[in-house]
């Protein structure tokens, strides 16, 4: 719907109650027929979240918020990566942060996605904002 | 991916990125940044070169130096591009299920 520098964000309503979309997002089988073509998906805080999303492209990262049927957060970022697609180093694993929010809305779902935490120049990959980032992922893994 | 990460792994030439973000500048004025030999600077530009997080524009004998920031936005494009996709598919593949889920 909307993009800022550094974050991406979307919203979407889909005909189908939250618990389907929900699954959508956590189950590999069901999310092979949207996103990916091979999935190692531990949907709990801290379990692994690593998706082929076309071949020789990984995306990998670590569930920080599990919370079905109405939230999900993972930490994003590419593992391995084509080499003509080499910008995509500039978002190691654990660098940027996805979240899924999904509200009930008229017998169906309002889909709230943001990926944000996305570099805004190339130094800032390694920079002080980043460790502070970090920081704060660790903390929303706390109990 | 290993160019770049070795490139953005040092401090110095995270510092020349910085330097070079904005506007270009040749390895002197870089060099008049640092407290730093131009040998050395001319060491982390290759570096930098190399890895193409730097690109280099020649103007008769003097060479001037600046961040790649195109490739920033390719990264955003691609980002923007996979999740525009995915989420179109999602939304048609869980009204699907719902549909079938309902038996209608």
């Amino acid at each position: 719907m909307s993009d800022t520098e550094g974050e991406i964000s979307r919203e979407v309503f889909i005909a189908a109650a939250p618990a389907t979309v929900f699954e959508y997002l956590t189950d590999p089988n069901a999310m092979a027929r949207w996103i990916g073509i091979a999935h190692r998906i531990e949907p709990r805080p801290g379990g692994e979240f690593r998706v082929e999303i076309s071949r020789g492209n990984v995306a990998r990262g670590h569930f920080t918020r599990v919370e079905p049927p109405l939230s999900l957060a993972f930490t994003f970022g590419w593992g391995q990566h084509e080499p003509h697609l080499w910008e995509l180093a500039l978002l190691p694993p654990g660098r940027s942060l996805v979240e899924f929010e999904l509200e009930p809305r008229d017998s169906g779902t309002l889909l709230r996605f943001r990926h944000s935490c996305l570099p805004r120049t190339i130094v800032e990959m390694h920079g002080e904002r980043w460790s502070r980032h970090l920081a704060r992922l660790a903390a929303t893994l706390r109990p | 991916m290993d160019a770049q990460l070795h490139a953005l792994s040092d401090a110095t030439r995270r510092r020349i990125l910085t330097m070079v973000w904005r506007e270009e500048r040749t390895a002197g004025e870089i060099a008049a940044g640092f407290a730093m030999s131009r040998p050395s600077v001319s060491q982390h530009l290759s570096v930098l070169l190399e890895s193409k997080l730097v690109a280099v524009r020649r103007a008769k004998t003097r060479r001037f130096y600046r961040a790649n920031r195109e490739a920033i936005e390719r990264l955003r494009s691609e980002l923007e591009a996979l999740w525009d996709n995915s989420l179109d598919a999602l939304k048609a593949q869980t009204e699907a299920a719902e549909r079938g889920k309902s038996g209608r």
